[in-house]
């Protein structure tokens, strides 16, 4: 990777890539009745299905917040940004295949063009993290 | 005295960071048995297919964060305190991550429909206090990052 802005362009895309993910999480509730299958649940596990979402939106936000605000350093080859870099691609790589292989196929069948976004979005940046981090692991820019 | 001890300061938190660290990697051991505690399995029957694989899907990956914090602490806790800005965004995170944690126990969680007992009651003071930890020394590595 000798063209220095290379990173930043595919950081950029995951930033706007990570928005997009992190905009959609506040639509779904509504889209997938959220509130109508989470009042099946008992208060409590209410309570924990509420601050899984609110922790999701915080670990989608905060990177997406990395990737807007800080693109050089994080593809700047310090160790902490080569940690980031891994813990990204392995978050979003294995998104990918709880995408295929965990989620219901019927589930996918009712929303096909939501299933094919979100799963070409997961991609990108499974894949764009995932080269970044061996480009900053191995070859150092 | 206070010079004196402010040497010291850098080693005591990172010695701090790595006790975080383990404090981190104990919650996610003892996050293996919450489902089973709390009978995820049973209460998430009736809700749908979609609910509940996102449930799982959402804790899993609360779980991975945990364990990444914790061994990023544990192993790399020199990163973290390299005075960088991406040190002091991460560090100012997990301390928001854990600083959170602690006002959602105190002012969401309804602690009421807990399981009661001794041990309970005791796993959940433990608790408390590994989040009270957790957020200081969080808060502490990003105040030494901003401060170099």
């Amino acid at each position: 990777m000798s063209n220095p802005l290379l990173p930043i362009v595919l950081l950029y895309v995951a930033a706007f890539t990570l928005t997009m993910i992190l905009i959609a999480n506040f639509i779904a509730p509504k889209k997938l009745n959220y509130k109508g299958n989470v009042s099946r649940m008992e208060p409590l596990h209410r309570e924990v299905f509420h601050v899984h979402c609110l922790y999701t939106i915080l670990t989608i936000g905060g990177m997406a917040a990395l990737c807007w605000f800080m693109p050089r350093q994080l593809a700047g080859g310090s160790p902490l940004a080569v940690v980031l870099l891994w813990f990204m691609a392995g978050y979003w790589s294995l998104r990918v295949l709880i995408q295929f292989f965990f989620y219901n196929r019927e589930i996918k069948k009712t929303y096909p063009v939501y299933n094919v976004m979100f799963t070409l979005a997961f991609g990108y940046l499974g894949l764009a993290f995932f080269t970044l981090a061996v480009a900053t692991t191995f070859f150092h820019f | 005295m206070i010079s004196f001890l402010y040497g010291y300061y850098p080693g005591l938190l990172r010695a701090a960071l790595l006790a975080a660290g383990v404090a981190q990697l104990v919650i996610v051991c003892a996050s293996f048995a919450i489902p089973k505690v709390l009978d995820w399995k049973a209460e998430l029957e009736p809700v749908g297919n979609l609910t509940r694989q996102i449930f799982w899907t959402y804790a899993g990956y609360i779980l991975i964060s945990n364990l990444a914090f914790g061994l990023l602490s544990a192993f790399a806790g020199g990163a973290l305190l390299d005075g960088s800005i991406l040190a002091s965004a991460v560090t100012g995170f997990i301390a928001l991550w854990w600083g959170a944690r602690l006002a959602i126990q105190f002012f969401y969680f309804d602690t009421t429909q807990m399981p009661g007992g001794r041990f309970h009651k005791l796993a959940e003071a433990a608790l408390i206090l590994a989040f009270v930890f957790l957020a200081v020394v969080y808060a502490a590595a990003l105040s030494f990052n901003l401060g170099h």
